[in-house]
């Protein structure tokens, strides 16, 4: 009786395995197991995905894809005044307490000499306010800590007589380091907002 | 409410801990041999690791043999009681580094035969954003384990991927052109849509159906806001000048994570009354946060070190009965993000220049670890 039970089952394997037309991994579910049967369940095709997409496997969890931080890279403008304006913009660097958004006292005539610096330049463009973090968090409270930072500087230039229609603000998060060591002098240099010229 | 929750806390404090769920006592035998390369053993041995419903035993007479063809890449398994050939199962794909989810599904079949409560967190995709450089993160797909990696969005900084339905074809996530962008993208067609632009910041935070909680600056401020893909009307649900972000559906309530208390902590508004009420009174900050149904996960900040390491737990609360369970003991265990059936929640364990992930399996009260070589900017499942 087992032999013919098993004879069955081979031809029904053989049968069913090569009937299959492959259907989707979903369809793998529902199988019944009063009689033997075969399955055959495939895989998403490799189109899932963009055009650049990318397969690979590593029980190691081994990341093989993620490169060293190198430091940030600053966008000018293509013209040269523009460049030159677009360089003094960037050189100006406001650092922050940890989880705090409100501007030292120290980085205060650095909020002025900025405010100078885009009253002085009276041309069509807008200055791109950037708020970063350090490492620690990056939950989307992070996103909000950097974009208050920016806002806070904002505030301040508004205040100081600049155009607020020149000025727009995003939030960084943690995404922009310019340091990448586990430090107490490192996290502090990412605590900043940036400034770039946007023509 | 207060008191409650102060009550409860107490009776956790003084015992240590208040157990809530349930413990799988009668876990069936059976036995499983496998055939083929090492690293699909691997992946096979973690899953019923992580599962954790059945006593592998070589004596049972319940058997399970798989076997996995690297030429035909095909997993092949044979189910067998008392030596009788009961059921075959072939899973196939088209790469052989889609081997993880091949033997994740066959877990899985192999859990629904055996009558055992659900464990969809096995078959579930993972979405990650990963920093590669200053200013460009793409995204990926992966397998629960994080074995499986697949480019899926390259270019620029994409952040914030969440599933955008129940089948995990589509994703959203927030692209920075010159202004951050939510796009919906079709993992299958390849297809992008743009749904929103906002200045500051723009997060998609929960998804529900048709409705998004997006954490919006559309005036430089940020607001947790309700977006509805039907009628494309924007809701602002907070408005309190200071930062409101990461909002979350918990019932007829939003969650979300505000400082306006000074520090960050977890807020819930009933949509109906307007009424803001603070969620968990215990720790120093509490800046992650999930929910499921009536249960939350919250991360909370325990100790108050500026530049060492702090500690950070994961609390679940239970609305239904105002409980409260704390669900890690030391480290730094943040974002925590729920399964699909609400049976496991992933999170992020940080140990000074490592990670881990965390899977806590909450009814049979386990956490399970696997080593993470990189900083994941941030994850759903």
């Amino acid at each position: 009786m087992k032999k013919i039970a098993l004879a069955t089952t081979l031809a029904a394997l053989f049968i069913f395995s090569g009937c299959s037309k492959q259907p989707n991994l979903e369809n793998a579910q529902n199988v019944e197991a009063t009689s033997v049967q075969t399955e055959n369940t495939v895989s998403e095709t490799s189109n899932e995905g963009i055009t650049t997409s990318n397969e690979s496997v590593s029980t190691e969890n081994a990341n093989v894809e993620e490169q060293t931080i190198a430091p940030a890279t600053i966008t000018v403008s293509k013209t040269q005044n523009n460049q030159q304006f677009a360089k003094k913009l960037a050189s100006i660097v406001i650092y922050f307490d940890f989880d705090k958004y409100n501007i030292r006292e120290d980085q205060w005539p650095k909020v002025e000499k900025l405010a100078e610096l885009i009253k002085s330049n009276p041309s069509n463009y807008t200055v791109r306010i950037e708020g970063n973090c350090d490492e620690w968090g990056t939950e989307e409270y992070n996103y909000a800590l950097g974009l208050k930072r920016a806002n806070s500087v904002k505030n301040a230039l508004i205040k100081l007589g600049v155009d607020p229609k020149k000025l727009t603000v995003i939030s960084y998060g943690e995404l922009n380091p310019v340091c990448t060591a586990h430090a107490k002098w490192c996290w502090r240099l990412n605590r900043r907002d940036n400034f770039t010229y946007l023509p | 409410m207060k008191k409650i929750l102060f009550l409860f806390l107490a009776v956790f404090l003084y015992a240590k801990e208040y157990v809530i769920t349930k413990y799988l006592t009668n876990r069936p035998s059976i036995s499983v041999e496998y055939n083929g390369p090492k690293e699909v053993k691997k992946i096979l041995d973690m899953d019923f690791k992580v599962l954790d419903h059945f006593n592998l035993d070589s004596n049972s007479s319940i058997k399970f043999l798989f076997s996995y063809s690297k030429k035909d890449k095909t997993l092949e398994v044979k189910y067998l009681k008392n030596d009788n050939l009961i059921l075959i199962k072939k899973y196939k794909s088209y790469s052989y580094a889609y081997f993880p989810f091949l033997v994740h599904r066959a877990v899985y079949d192999i859990n629904e035969y055996m009558n055992m409560p659900s464990a969809k967190f096995l078959i579930r995709k993972v979405i990650y954003s990963l920093l590669v450089a200053p200013k460009q993160a793409n995204i990926y797909l992966a397998d629960y384990t994080l074995s499986y990696k697949k480019r899926i969005i390259t270019g620029g900084l994409n952040i914030f991927p969440k599933w955008a339905n129940e089948n995990q074809t589509e994703i959203y996530f927030t692209k920075y052109e010159r202004l951050p962008v939510l796009y919906k993208y079709n993992l299958l067609t390849g297809k992008l849509t743009k749904i929103l632009t906002s200045q500051g910041m723009l997060i998609v935070s929960d998804v529900k159906k048709d409705k998004l909680l997006l954490t919006l600056a559309l005036k430089s401020q940020p607001d947790v806001y309700l977006l509805d893909l039907k009628t494309k009307k924007l809701l602002r649900i907070t408005n309190y000048p200071g930062i409101d972000v990461n909002g979350k559906f918990w019932g007829k309530k939003v969650v979300f994570v505000s400082d306006r208390y000074g520090l960050p902590f977890v807020f819930s508004k009933d949509l109906s009354t307007g009424k803001v009420t603070r969620v968990l009174y215990h720790g120093k900050n509490q800046v992650g946060v999930d929910s499921y149904k009536n249960y939350l996960v919250i991360s909370s900040r325990e100790t108050d070190n500026s530049f060492k390491p702090n500690t950070f737990n994961l609390f679940l609360v239970n609305s239904n009965d105002d409980s409260l369970k704390r669900l890690t003991m030391r480290g730094q265990n943040m974002f925590p993000n729920f399964s699909v059936d609400g049976s496991s929640i992933m999170f992020i364990k940080r140990e000074n220049f490592f990670s881990k992930i965390g899977i806590i399996r909450l009814e049979e009260n386990k956490v399970f670890y696997y080593k993470l070589n990189k900083i994941l900017q941030s994850f759903d499942w």
